[in-house]
């Protein structure tokens, strides 16, 4: 368990080096604050609504359906690892994973012919 | 309470300072080998001001961004802006933690590893820890405030997203040829000669994966997150060193995606017709102690990991430029219409395979 303990120590390097640097950087920097410079980026013109407008809805489905595939794929995570060990009794593994897979291709062709993957 | 070892605290720490030396050296030194390699491909002559053939280029940067302006938008969400790059270069930091960068090693009879943490679910930890980058990304891109900025990270996320099934589903197959989510012991199952390496059991996923790396890493030809000629990204509104952490956390993931694609693919640090204990006993022939011919052996370990790895990233700034960016449209049509599928086909090949060669 001690191997964890390594993580959570180096969690703590890795964190404090990165707000260090980003800290370190915000003191040595000058400061000659002009209003166009903290105006945001909008190619020279005062912004005109708000920045967290409606964006495409693509972006949403494709989050959705990344979610459900990514499911998908942590069930394969167990059976991969057990695979060689359980196939001695058969080869069930290797059909239930096939009819898992199939289902999944199925899921895949079904958003396909949706027009969901296009943009 | 059990004593605490210190011993074991202090090599651990010597490790961890090494592995983490490399990682944050890895940066400078791939921007000068990128831009040097640019030119070479492109016949200019690239930075050769800055010290012999321009190698101190990357440090003048580094210091001329530590004493940049730091802008903070005043639209920008103060806090959340300053912590996004902090985040992004500690988690690309983490992923580093369960990468074996050589074998074992015994110090006053106990036995230490190079590697920060040997945890057996290596290879899910990667993928877990890895997959955080998204939030890096998305929250720089929130906290801007500011339209374009959201945009890109949207599409950057998207990207990242639609690439991470495959690399799942690549992973998936390696884990089921050897097995094992440990990343040692994947390792130690290449270690027979260059045709045990896991190249010639799954080309297919080699493929797959690899792309699925590109695609990760937002590196060209998938670079839209970036896109620095072409588009605005997520980053516009970053400037100074929080601009350069979003940089710097970029090659820290090519080198950690170079590092386990040696470890599924390369076969780690073994390299064919070197036998570690028979170099072990060559060092220790010559008078060597026992101790520091066994640090001398995982030395040796460690740079021939490092120089495989060195080969990747040769190959992402080749490719970088020797290809044309995709159209946005065009990378997800690619990953969700070519690659999901292609890695699925691969999963069922090398299942059949695993079945009727080690099962039967």
């Amino acid at each position: 368990m001690i191997e964890y303990l390594h993580i959570g120590l180096f969690v703590l390097v890795a964190v404090t080096f990165g707000l260090a640097v980003v800290v370190v950087s915000a003191f040595l920097g000058p400061r000659k604050r002009v209003k166009s410079d903290l105006s945001p980026y909008e190619c020279g013109i005062e912004p005109v609504e708000k920045s967290s407008n409606r964006f495409d809805v693509k972006f949403y489905l494709i989050a959705l359906i990344f979610l459900l595939f990514d499911l998908e794929v942590v069930f394969l995570f167990p059976w991969a690892v057990t695979f060689r060990e359980l196939s001695v009794y058969g080869p069930l593994m290797m059909i239930e994973m096939g009819i898992f897979l199939g289902i999944l291709m199925l899921g895949l062709f079904y958003v396909w012919k949706k027009d969901l993957l296009n943009w | 309470m059990e004593q605490i070892d210190w011993l074991h605290f202090g090599v651990m720490g010597v490790v961890t300072l090494l592995v983490f030396g490399t990682a944050a050296n890895v940066a400078p030194i791939m921007i000068w080998v990128e831009r040097r390699g640019a030119a070479f491909m492109q016949n200019r002559l690239g930075p050769n001001r800055v010290g012999p053939f321009g190698l101190f280029q990357s440090l003048a940067d580094a210091v001329k961004f530590l004493f940049k302006e730091d802008v903070i938008p005043e639209r920008a969400h103060p806090y959340l802006f300053m912590i996004a790059p902090a985040l992004v270069v500690a988690l690309a930091f983490l992923t580093l933690a369960a990468i074996p960068f050589g074998g074992e090693f015994f110090i006053q009879g106990k036995q230490y590893v190079f590697q920060i943490a040997d945890i057996p679910i290596g290879l899910l930890y990667v993928l877990a820890v890895s997959s955080f980058a998204i939030y890096g990304i998305l929250l720089g891109g929130w906290a801007s405030n500011n339209k374009f900025a959201l945009l890109g990270a949207m599409r950057a996320s998207a990207q990242m997203v639609s690439y991470e099934i495959a690399l799942g589903v690549g992973m998936a197959t390696m884990i089921l040829l050897y097995g094992s989510f440990d990343l040692r012991e994947i390792i130690s199952f290449q270690s027979t000669g260059i045709f045990s390496w896991g190249l010639w059991s799954a080309p297919l996923t080699f493929v797959v994966l690899l792309i699925a790396v590109f695609a990760e890493t937002n590196r060209l030809p998938f670079d839209m997150a970036e896109g620095e000629a072409e588009i605005v990204g997520f980053h516009v509104e970053y400037a100074s060193m929080k601009f350069a952490l979003y940089f710097m956390a970029e090659y820290i993931h090519m080198f950690v995606g170079s590092a386990v694609l040696t470890c599924l693919f390369l076969g780690g640090w073994h390299l064919p017709g070197l036998n570690f204990s028979s170099l072990e006993q060559t060092l220790l022939g010559w008078g060597w102690q026992e101790t520091m011919a066994n640090l001398g052996v995982v030395f040796v370990q460690f740079n021939i990991m490092l120089a495989k790895i060195s080969i990747f990233l040769w190959l992402f700034v080749w490719v970088r430029w020797s290809f044309p960016r995709f159209r946005y449209d065009h990378l997800m049509i690619f990953g969700w219409k070519f690659l999901i599928p292609l890695s699925l086909v691969s999963l069922v090949i090398t299942t059949v395979i695993v079945y009727f060669r080690d099962v039967l």
